[in-house]
């Protein structure tokens, strides 16, 4: 669990924002569906995180702020993802992948420029993308060209979250024409510097979900900005971005966990008091299976992402792979439950008000943990290749992965944005740790059905090795053949199945009372993770559904979350 | 073999085009504009009146048991441009099928008139609070004197407001059962504007422009001539007349996958990633093939079961059950995948080319939902488990199931209760037609395995169908997971039923018949997902690419079906 200081926090912002099912509460979900109708950010909620500092949750401590431990910062984010999700995009998420990278790369004086700024309560945009490049930012067109002592800025950036409404943003240009990986930098420019008739904002681009959230574009023609805003070496953006990336795409496709936790109550509220066919919805078992899945995808995708965050501080030289794969994993998972959960609602899933109304916001909103902030299939081509080394290197040499990277709550190393590799050189001991894992006798008693499918997945780990070793590494760009890409499948499939596997088991061995030494919730997501490798439906034994529905029901009345962290809601 | 109307679908067609021209009443720009307002269509819809679109929803003589293709294909002409056109026009014919099914000539007759006439009609099913649970309707009619008084609410009702007349199911013995329930058209130009009122329109989640509302009676008099059918038989005309909408409403899943296919195809076409156009990388390119594949899957299905309606009649209670709950979901899954291709271009809902595809999206989860939900429909087949485990293989082969011949079908074959699904006892043997033409090297050789897999994968549900049983309200989860097999064996019957009887008349796609590339497709997208895979994983050619390569082929907005240009049956 998360630290002391840490819990109070959460417990103090779900407290200043009340029962979001309330119809009263002024920060409830009728208010953040009326902004959402609206377009427009949930004016009270963002005054409430003013007011509770939220900003300083994404600064180090070292600067002032409150960041020290990343799994507590995705904690209290989940808390603003469960209530709006645009909230948490809107207000809070793109200053802090602004502050990953300044931290990264920034100069002393531009950290503390970005932490005042922060601390204000202002914002930070990141003017990355452009609609012409997507995802390929090695092909960004926006320039910034170096003479006679500053920047030239030129081109256009778009879709980008509160560049309006910002005080500052960092800008990724490209610095010279040559195509590669060194030709771009990132700058961070304070907006007073600008002079406001060199660049223009474009209008608004109004999306399907995430409705509030303040999406803008920028031109710059020929706008001078100052030399000193250079963040880095110039030349190197690309690799800041790579690195920062590593921290925003694990840490945010595991906030996005909030929007399955709001779904799946929302959901088993309805089923509760809805009666059918004679009996309640809840007593049917197509009706439970449905949520106990959609409730095991939930913990498969926070277990997941909690390993690779806390891998981030102990690990830092192996999550240029899990990074890939929590984004490509989670997102998919996290949208795919939301789908299933919306059969179970029936006609309740499509209707725009009325007490189930924030469900079908949430299914828009979910939407983008598939392609905002990089595209689940970007980071699928980037595994790919990592392919042949893992499994030459990697694979073989098994290295140990920490027990506090399983154990929620330990002493973890401070984070270092240095430590954080670019690439992980074919190095990672989380696919292996399943393996030996099954292998420790105190494992203990193993329920049948948990051996058998670990055992298939660390079997699976050894065939996957066997295919990859002398792959073509020159045939695995984004032109690979089809088949290649299901090896990627695969692996992530080992990663997750080890990471759960190894945090139940670790975790038993420091606390055997806790949810997660429970065994069947492994057995839960073994089973569903095995089902998808083959294509089947993924329905739970009924002792497994039972259970986690019961779990679920406690867990709401308890007014506790529904994942690991399991934390009090007021 | 080609449908009676397909002069007529040919000229709607054409219509259709010079209306989506700019600045008419189907130009996608305003439609999309009023999906934003959340406004009906109704230059629209006084357009589909012009042209006289209501005559599709009028009974030629046998309960439009012949014509069900010609519904379901106009339907999708419709749909592959607007979904809210398509739902809030055809909306009529599903208010009229009651009286088609039991109606007298007389009462036949008038309402023929009144709807080529104009008048909307609407279907009064469902109430809040119970919503496909139709033994729990508490809306009732009393009678008095010749007379009947209705009382009670309909709600989550389709055109309930612009609707003219509405048939409303109606309890008319207080406890209720099968023989509970009666039918009544109900026409508010005729009826004291005191005793009822409609509801207001509900806000939902796609179809935003769509009459999506209900009505309340109080002590609302209707005549005797207002009944539809015998005093009690409103229930079973109801199930009866479900038979023939879910199969029509495939249309709605069709058009929508083949407007996502056209929007992905444009895109891939056009889209530079990498330094690569999309639709040269092997996978993107895969995975469109896939998404024509499911196209050429739900084709099938939907004209199987349509012509099922005539050569099978009393079988439709199974075979529409089937449609209703794969259909929607396998086009949902490929509109999924074309989202993730399209990625933020599907998201923008403003001033971008490839917006209408979040309308579609939001538009399309409907069709899950109304007219029995994908639950509904498979607890329909669940109860069938008995009977289909028994169904004999036709050994002789027989004639084809989808040929209409001489006489006329007749609306008193339909039945609730299937005794056997005649379309799967012909796998046997049309699979060995599939085994014998590629042996003569007139089909790629490895199409029969797949075929096969399906005969297996039959037999295998077979048995588990005879093995399950359960206690009352507590059919298994394990039940819904042998429907969804049985459904995909039903698919690769009716794809292989559908190759070995269709394809030789004019209009059919050539391409897509020649040495068996729709079969090849469409038998990997079943089989992949099949209970019996025995070579799960061996070559099977580039059955997806080369789908893509006809997808990719084909000019703007056009997509390559079975049915040649998509209206014209095989």
């Amino acid at each position: 669990m998360n630290t002391a200081a840490d819990l109070r926090r959460l417990a103090q912002l779900e407290h200043a924002f009340g029962d979001p099912f309330e119809s009263g509460n002024p920060f409830g979900f009728d208010r953040v569906l009326e902004a959402d109708e609206a377009e427009e950010m949930f004016g009270p909620g963002e005054e409430k995180l003013a007011e509770f500092g939220l900003n300083a949750e994404f600064v180090p401590s070292s600067l002032g702020g409150r960041l020290d431990r990343l799994e507590d910062l995705v904690e209290i984010m989940r808390a603003v993802y469960r209530r709006d999700p645009s909230l948490g995009l809107g207000y809070g998420v793109s200053s802090f992948i602004a502050g990953v990278n300044i931290w990264a790369a920034g100069s002393a004086e531009q950290q503390q420029l970005a932490a005042d700024l922060l601390a204000s309560g202002r914002r930070i945009a990141v003017a990355y993308h452009e609609l012409a490049h997507g995802n390929d930012m090695g092909g960004t067109q926006c320039r910034a060209e170096l003479a006679a002592g500053r920047f030239t800025l030129n081109g256009r950036k778009e879709v980008v979250t509160n560049l309006e409404r910002s005080e500052a943003f960092v800008l990724f240009a490209r610095t010279a024409a040559r195509p590669g990986a060194r030709s771009h930098a990132q700058l961070l420019i304070d907006k007073a510097s600008l002079d406001s008739g060199r660049f223009c904002y474009l209008p608004r681009f109004r999306t399907m979900g995430m409705r509030g959230v303040q999406l803008g574009g920028v031109e710059f023609r020929d706008c001078p900005a100052p030399e000193s805003s250079l963040m880095g070496r110039q030349g190197y953006g690309l690799e800041t971005a790579l690195r920062s990336f590593q921290i925003t795409r694990t840490t945010l496709a595991s906030m996005f966990c909030g929007i399955l936790d709001t779904g799946l109550r929302t959901a088993l509220r309805h089923v509760t008091g809805r009666r059918l066919y004679g009996g309640p919805a809840i007593g049917m078992p197509h009706v439970r299976s449905v949520i106990a899945g959609a409730y095991a995808d939930l913990l498969a995708a926070d277990c997941f992402a909690s390993v690779a965050t806390r891998a981030l501080h102990a690990l830092p030289g192996e999550t240029a792979i899990y990074a890939q794969a929590v984004k490509f994993f989670v997102s998919k998972i996290l949208i795919d439950a939301m789908n299933d959960l919306s059969e179970v609602l029936g006609a309740h899933f499509y209707v725009r008000d009325g007490e189930t109304a924030i469900f079908q916001k949430l299914l828009r909103d979910v939407q983008p943990a598939g392609f905002g902030h990089a595209a689940r299939a970007a980071c699928q081509v980037a595994l790919l290749s990592q392919l042949p080394l893992l499994a030459r290197r990697g694979w073989t040499e098994r290295s140990t992965v920490p027990d506090e990277v399983f154990v929620a709550g330990s002493a973890l190393p401070a984070l270092s944005f240095a430590d954080l590799a670019i690439t992980a050189a074919g190095r990672e001991g989380l696919s292996g740790a399943l393996t030996s894992g099954l292998a420790v006798p105190s494992a203990g008693r193993l329920r049948r059905d948990v051996a058998e499918i670990a055992e298939y997945f660390a079997s699976d780990h050894r065939a996957l090795a066997a295919s990859c070793r002398d792959l073509d590494i020159a045939s695995l760009g984004i032109s690979a053949p089809p088949p290649a890409y299901d090896l990627v499948n695969r692996y992530v499939r080992i990663l997750v199945a080890s990471a759960c596997f190894e945090t139940w088991r670790r975790t038993r061995a420091v606390n055997s009372t806790t949810f997660t030494a429970d065994q069947r919730w492994l057995a839960a997501v073994l089973h569903r993770l095995r089902a998808d490798a083959c294509n089947r439906p993924k329905s739970l034994p009924p002792e497994l559904a039972d259970f986690l529905v019961q779990e679920a029901a406690d867990r709401i009345t308890q007014r506790r979350g529904l994942a690991f962290a399991a934390p009090m809601y007021l | 073999m080609r449908g009676r109307a397909d002069g007529l679908l040919a000229k709607v067609e054409s219509a259709l085009t010079e209306a989506s021209a700019p600045g008419g009443p189907m130009w996608p720009e305003d439609l999309l504009a009023l999906d934003d307002r959340q406004a009906f269509p109704s230059d629209a819809a006084e357009f589909l009146d012009e042209i006289g679109a209501p005559g599709f929803y009028v009974d030629r003589g046998n309960g439009v048991l012949d014509e069900l293709f010609d519904l379901t294909s106009f339907l999708r002409l419709l749909a592959r441009r607007d979904l809210t056109v398509a739902v809030g026009h055809a909306k009529t014919f599903l208010g009229a099928v009651c009286v088609w099914l039991a109606g007298h000539a007389d009462q036949r007759e008038r309402l023929a008139a009144d709807i080529l006439n104009g008048a909307i009609v609407s279907w009064g099913l469902t109430e809040r609070g119970h919503g496909g649970d139709l033994l729990a309707c508490s809306v009732r009619a009393e009678p008095s004197g010749d007379d009947w008084s209705l009382t009670g609410e309909k709600w989550l009702i389709n055109n309930a407001t612009r609707g003219h007349l509405i048939c409303v199911l109606a309890r008319t013995r207080a406890e209720g059962g099968p023989r509970g329930f009666s039918l009544f058209l109900f026409d508010k130009r005729k009826a004291d504007p005191r005793t009822w009122t409609t509801l207001p329109r509900v806000p939902t989640h796609g179809i935003r422009g769509a009459d999506i509302s209900g009505i309340a009676f109080a002590a609302s008099r209707l005549g005797p001539e207002a009944l539809i059918g015998a005093p009690g038989a409103g229930l079973e005309t109801t199930l009866k007349a479900l038979q023939l909408t879910r199969t029509m409403c495939c249309g709605l899943s069709l058009g929508a996958l083949e407007h996502a296919l056209a929007l992905g195809s444009a895109y891939a076409g056009r889209r530079v990633l990498y330094g690569k156009r999309l639709a040269e990388v092997p996978n993107i390119r895969q995975a469109l093939g896939r998404c024509v594949a499911t196209l050429h899957v739900a084709e099938a299905v939907a004209f199987a079961v349509a012509r099922l309606a005539a050569t099978a009649t009393s079988e439709m209670a199974v075979a529409s059950a089937v449609a209703k709950a794969l259909i929607p979901e396998l086009c949902q899954e490929a509109i999924s995948a074309i989202g993730e291709i399209l990625g933020l271009r599907g998201f923008l809902s403003a001033d971008e080319p490839y917006r209408a595809f979040q309308k579609l999206d939001r538009d399309h989860r409907i069709v899950a939902i109304f007219d029995g939900g994908t639950a509904v429909c498979r607890s329909q087949l669940i109860e069938h488990f008995p009977l289909l485990a028994k169904t004999t293989t036709d050994t002789a082969g027989g004639g084809s199931l989808l040929a209409i011949q001489g006489r006329s079908a007749e609306v008193t074959s339909l039945s609730l209760l299937s005794r056997r699904c005649s379309l799967v006892a012909r796998l046997d043997a049309d699979c060995e037609r599939i085994e014998r033409q590629a042996a003569a090297g007139e089909i790629a050789e490895w199409i029969p395995a797949s075929a096969l897999a399906a005969r297996e994968s039959l037999r295998v549900t077979r048995a588990r169908m005879a093995e399950l049983s359960w206690g009352p309200h507590k059919v298994p989860q394990e039940a819904f997971d042998v429907a969804r097999d049985f459904e995909l064996c039903f698919a690769a019957a009716a794809v292989c039923h559908l190759w070995r009887h269709g394809g030789q008349g004019p209009g059919s796609g050539e391409a897509l018949w020649a040495s068996g590339r729709w079969l090849g497709g469409a038998l990997s997208v079943i089989e992949n997902k099949l209970p019996h895979r025995p070579r799960a994983g061996a070559a099977r050619g580039d059955a997806y690419g080369s789908l893509a390569d006809c997808l990719l082929a084909q000019p703007d907005g056009r997509v390559p079906s079975l049915f040649g240009s998509s209206v014209r049956s095989p």
